[in-house]
């Protein structure tokens, strides 16, 4: 009761502060209001821009690419990851180059690469490899791709590079670093697909592990 | 420094009985086995391959190498000659040269900036006479008793060798013509060309690894690869060829065919079956017919060198090692200055069976690690080498070890086992 009572002898103050109260919500209220137009008339404005294909649609496509490399670059990580070796081929077209080079050659434009693969073909050969005809103690892999970069679009075909570290675990061993570096690809859209048509895997170390099963 | 054995490194251990029938393991993990071979073997009486000529073209040029563990750094001097210094500082010892390869017109160690010329001279010692009349070198201080430690070379049609040994026979004396015969069909004087490097870490002795190609009883089982499609197999025209020292060898073949017959039925690994998807990695052009039937030779050279020909991929392998259970493989994969665009596509295509992801090579370094994890547990335990007999002798086939007995008959006079 006592608390009611001090409740009671303080309601003039809180009816002063309830009025203010009011009074800025209707402030607000007015204030939203022509926020909210404008935002409307933003979206109607970008969607006309789209239409006739200005600078916000760029950013857009952009986007889109930028999304889809991320999946591209994520799924071909996985594949070698989780085992679905035989599927490695299927990131690029039939007339591809995929080359793992060290940096020290690369630098020094030597060309040989530590696996150099030409046409779906020579692809198919290093999965047989993998599958049927090395000798190698089993391991698990782990690709770890970031910093995907579109260098630039030329004819369809889009110049990307992202960096990767490729991360081996051998039975009876704590995980170590297997490769690192740098990917140089271009890539090119067939069947509303995007391919691998040069997949270039330019590795730091020059110095590598005892054996690269699988690729990069 | 190949003469008196250090007294330091008194080695407790006895060869078993059978002499060169067996390898005891203890000489792929005993520290005290490994640092005599880094002082009488690599330091010693011995030619090591340090490089080749080409990667050194110019005055100045230099690049960074070792000889065993040693680091050393191979260059040109102004007056065109190759040297070969140790890539040790005459001062404190501090490992100087900071650049994987280069051009330079003197060395300078960063720690004291003692600096010398290319041929290891000594022509810098900065605060010689001291500093405002205080410190500086002893008045007897010589400097051309401070220069880095110079090696012997011998330089042979584009590829170099050097001794920490002076007074050396030279290098047809020491490899003999057996071995000079082979170099020489590789090495013919053309101008080679670099086409890259491959450089990898096996976790296993060296010998391990120089045993592995003086062994062609493993090729014609272990590499489906090489059986499959006849690259290098028991049943095709081959040989094994050991120098009379034993140190060095070839082991030869000529390329077969792939079939299934009476004579290879024991080759498990031969596939019959196995197609190559894009063919053109392996259609090798027969660029040794003038200079033989074979159309594979793996040589040996005591103690760092192994030369590969294999159809048209060449590549000289230099063996580095830092520690008894782990060494280094490092490739430098050639051509010839007048191969065609063609000739050097094919020898990079044909790469792909040798390096750290070769498909015939991944066979070997899985197998040799797994060697090492087996020999470096039971250090008392020995090998057993009697295929083809006990014997050392040359053999017109490859069902044989004897280069791997040859070997370590040499080898146990030379380490004193």
């Amino acid at each position: 009761m006592a608390r009611k009572a001090v409740k009671r002898k303080k309601s003039p103050a809180r009816k002063k502060a309830r009025a203010a109260a009011k009074k800025a919500a209707k402030k607000t209220a007015l204030k939203k209001a022509p926020r909210k137009t404008a935002k409307k008339v933003a979206k109607k404005k970008t969607a006309k821009a789209k239409s006739s294909a200005g600078p916000a649609s760029g950013l857009d496509a952009t986007l889109k690419l930028r999304l889809e490399l991320e999946e591209l670059y994520a799924a071909y990580g996985a594949t070698l990851d989780y085992g679905k070796i035989d599927e490695w081929p299927d990131f690029f077209t039939d007339d591809c180059i995929y080359k793992l080079i060290s940096r020290e050659n690369f630098d020094l434009g030597l060309p040989l690469g530590t696996m150099f693969a030409e046409k779906r073909g020579g692809l198919e050969d290093r999965v047989s490899a993998v599958v049927k005809t090395t000798i190698y103690h089993e391991r698990a892999i782990t690709h770890l791709i970031t910093g995907i970069r579109v260098l630039g679009t030329k004819g369809g075909t889009i110049h990307a590079t992202a960096s990767y570290v490729v991360l081996e675990t051998l039975p009876n061993q704590y995980t170590s670093i297997l490769n690192s570096g740098r990917y140089d690809d271009k890539i090119v859209r067939k069947g509303g697909k995007l391919l691998f048509r040069e997949k270039l895997c330019i590795f730091d170390s020059a110095l590598v592990p005892a054996s690269i099963i699988y690729p990069i | 420094m190949a003469s008196a054995l250090p007294t330091h490194n008194q080695i407790d251990r006895k060869w078993p009985e059978g002499g060169h029938t067996r390898i005891p393991y203890w000489v792929y993990s005993d520290p005290k086995v490994f640092q005599r071979e880094m002082d009488i073997i690599f330091g010693g009486r011995t030619y090591n391959y340090v490089g080749l000529e080409c990667e050194i073209p110019n005055p100045g040029d230099f690049r960074r190498t070792f000889i065993g563990d040693k680091p050393v750094i191979f260059t040109r001097d102004m007056d065109g000659s190759v040297r070969v210094v140790a890539n040790r500082c005459a001062h404190r010892g501090v490992k100087f040269c900071y650049q994987e390869h280069g051009n330079a017109k003197e060395f300078i160690c960063p720690y004291h900036q003692w600096t010398y010329d290319l041929t290891g001279k000594l022509i810098g010692v900065p605060f010689r006479r001291g500093v405002k009349k205080q410190g500086g070198m002893p008045d007897d201080f010589k400097m051309e008793d401070h220069g880095l430690e110079a090696l012997k070379v011998e330089v042979r049609n584009g590829v170099i060798f050097a001794s920490f040994v002076h007074d050396m026979p030279s290098l047809e004396e020491y490899f003999g013509p057996l071995m000079m015969h082979y170099f020489n069909r590789v090495f013919d004087g053309r101008k080679l060309t670099v086409l890259g490097y491959s450089r990898q870490r096996i976790r296993a002795n060296w010998k391990i690894k120089f045993e592995n190609i003086k062994d062609p009883y493993h090729a014609s089982l272990l590499h489906v690869f090489l059986v499959s499609f006849g690259l290098f197999r028991a049943d095709t025209p081959s040989k094994v060829e050991n120098d009379p020292t034993g140190l060095h060898a070839i082991q030869a073949a000529t390329r077969g065919e792939q079939k299934v017959t009476s004579e290879n039925l024991d080759i498990r690994n031969l596939d019959p079956d196995l197609k190559l998807h894009n063919p053109e990695m392996l259609q090798p052009y027969p660029e040794w017919v003038n200079k033989g039937t074979e159309t594979v030779v793996m040589h040996t050279f005591f103690p760092n060198l192994i030369i590969q020909q294999q159809s048209n991929t060449v590549a000289m392998r230099q063996i580095r090692c830092f520690k008894p259970g782990e060494m280094e493989l490092h490739w430098t994969f050639f051509g010839y200055e007048d191969d065609d665009e063609a000739m050097t596509l094919r020898r990079l295509r044909q790469a792909n069976l040798m390096g750290p992801a070769g498909f015939v090579s991944v066979d070997d370094s899985e197998v040799m690690e797994s060697a090492q994890s087996g020999v470096q547990a039971y250090p008392d335990d020995a090998a057993v080498v009697e295929m083809g007999g006990r014997g050392t002798e040359n053999t017109a086939h490859m069902v044989t070890e004897s280069s791997i007995r040859a070997f370590y008959k040499a080898y146990r006079e030379i380490m004193g086992f």
